[in-house]
C-alpha cells in the first residue's frame, strides 16, 4: 500500500482537493478563499485537473477484444470438462452436462412441498458419487430438518434416475424463510 | 439471439444451463473485459488469459450472481481476482508498453497526446496491484465507489483513500508532461 500523501506546506490535505476536482464537490467558503491565493493548492489543483482531463481521453481508447476471443470462451463453456460419463459400452458412451444435472436437482429441490425456491451446484464426483450443494428458500414454520430430509430424498432420486448418475453427499444450506 | 433482452433475462436462462445465452453475455461484456484486463495487466497474452478465466468462472459461479450487483460489475470483480492473480503470479519482466488503439482522428497532431496518454497508462501499470484495481475499476470501467468496494472487499472509506492517493501518485508521476 502507498503511503499517506504529503500534507501540502498550508496545512491542507491534497486528498479534499482530490475530492473536489474527480468528484466534483465543491470547497466551502473558506477553503475557496484560501485556494485562489495558495500557490501550493493552485499548483496541485492544476495538476489534478490535467490528469483527470487525461483519464477521460484515455477512457475513450477503444481496443477490442481479439477476434475470435468468444468462441475460445465458449470452447471452455461447452468443453467436456463439464461433461459427466453415466455409461460407456460398446455402442458408445453416454453423457451429460453438469449444468443439466445442476439443473435437474434444482426442479427435484423446488418441487418439495415448503421448498419455495433452490439453486444446486455440483462438487466434485467422489466415490460414493455427485456431491450436490442446495441453497434453499423455505416457508417460515415448518421444520427444517424435515424439509432437508425430504429434498435430499427426492435430489436423490430425480438425479439417479433422469441423469442415471448416482448421488454420494448432498450438502443443504437453508438460507432464508418466506413468509 | 435477439437483443433486445436484458442481461437479467440472459442471466437467468444461462443460471439453467443454457449456453447459449451465456454467448450472448459473453458478446455484450468481451471488450470491457478485455480492456480492463488490458489496464490490469499491460500485455495483451496476459489480458486474454484472465478475461477468458474470468469468463469461465463466471459461467461456473453463476448460481451465486443474487442480482444485487449489476452483471457487468459481478463481472468486472471475478476478472479482476483473476488479473490479481496473474500480476501476482508474474515474474518482473520488461514489459512492452500497452498498445490501446486510438478513436480515428488527426493522427499527426496527436502524436503529444498520445504519447502523454501511453505514459499514463504505463504510470497506472506501476501503481500497486491493490490501488490499480481499485482506480481502473472506478476510472476506467465506471464503477460506483460502493461497487468498486464490494469488487476488492475493502471498506467505502478505505476503498475511497486507495482511490484519491492513487490519482495524486498518478499526478505526481505526470507532472513531467505539462
Amino acid at each position: 500500500m502507498s503511503p499517506e500523501p504529503m500534507i501540502l506546506p498550508c496545512g491542507t490535505d491534497p486528498r479534499t482537493l482530490v475530492v473536489q476536482v474527480f468528484d466534483g464537490e465543491p470547497p466551502d467558503a473558506e477553503r475557496h478563499a484560501h485556494q485562489a491565493s495558495c500557490p501550493h493548492c493552485l499548483a496541485t489543483l492544476t495538476s489534478l485537473r490535467s490528469l483527470e482531463q487525461d483519464v477521460e481521453r484515455s477512457a475513450a481508447e477503444c481496443a477490442a477484444a481479439p477476434a475470435d476471443f468468444v468462441r475460445r470462451v465458449m470452447a471452455r463453456v461447452r468443453s467436456a470438462d463439464d461433461a459427466l460419463e453415466v455409461s460407456s459400452e460398446r455402442h458408445g458412451a453416454t453423457t451429460v452436462t453438469e449444468a443439466l444435472v445442476t439443473r435437474i436437482a434444482r426442479l427435484a429441490a423446488m418441487d418439495v412441498p415448503h421448498v419455495t425456491f433452490a439453486l444446486a451446484e455440483l462438487g466434485t464426483r467422489g466415490p460414493a458419487g455427485l456431491t450436490v450443494s442446495l441453497r434453499l428458500v423455505v416457508e417460515y414454520g415448518v421444520a427444517l430438518h424435515d424439509v432437508a430430509a425430504a429434498v435430499r430424498r427426492r435430489v436423490v432420486h430425480q438425479v439417479t434416475r433422469n441423469a442415471g448418475l448416482p448421488v454420494g453427499v448432498i450438502d443443504v444450506l437453508v438460507e432464508e424463510l418466506s413468509g | 439471439m435477439v437483443v433486445a433482452v436484458d442481461d437479467a433475462y440472459l442471466v437467468g436462462a444461462a443460471r439453467d444451463g443454457d449456453t447459449d445465452a451465456f454467448e450472448e453475455l459473453v458478446r455484450r461484456h468481451q471488450d470491457l473485459m478485455f480492456r480492463l484486463a488490458l489496464r490490469m495487466t499491460g500485455s495483451r497474452a496476459d489480458a486474454e488469459e484472465a478475461a477468458q478465466d474470468g469468463f469461465v468462472d463466471a459461467w461456473r459461479s453463476l448460481a451465486q450472481y443474487r442480482g444485487d450487483a449489476s452483471f457487468r460489475a459481478w463481472l468486472a470483480r471475478i476478472v479482476t481476482r483473476r488479473c490479481l492473480d496473474v500480476v501476482a503470479a508474474r515474474r518482473p519482466t520488461v514489459e512492452l508498453p500497452p498498445v490501446l488503439e486510438q478513436p480515428g482522428g488527426d493522427v499527426g497532431a496527436r502524436a503529444e497526446e498520445r504519447d502523454r496518454l501511453r505514459a499514463l497508462v504505463e504510470a497506472i501499470l506501476a501503481l500497486p496491484p491493490d490501488a490499480r484495481a481499485a482506480l481502473v475499476l472506478r476510472e476506467f470501467q465506471g464503477l460506483s465507489y460502493a461497487e468498486v468496494g464490494e469488487a476488492l472487499g475493502a471498506s467505502l472509506p478505505a476503498v475511497k483513500g486507495r482511490i484519491h492517493r492513487a490519482r495524486l501518485e498518478l499526478a505526481a508521476m505526470m507532472e513531467g508532461w505539462r
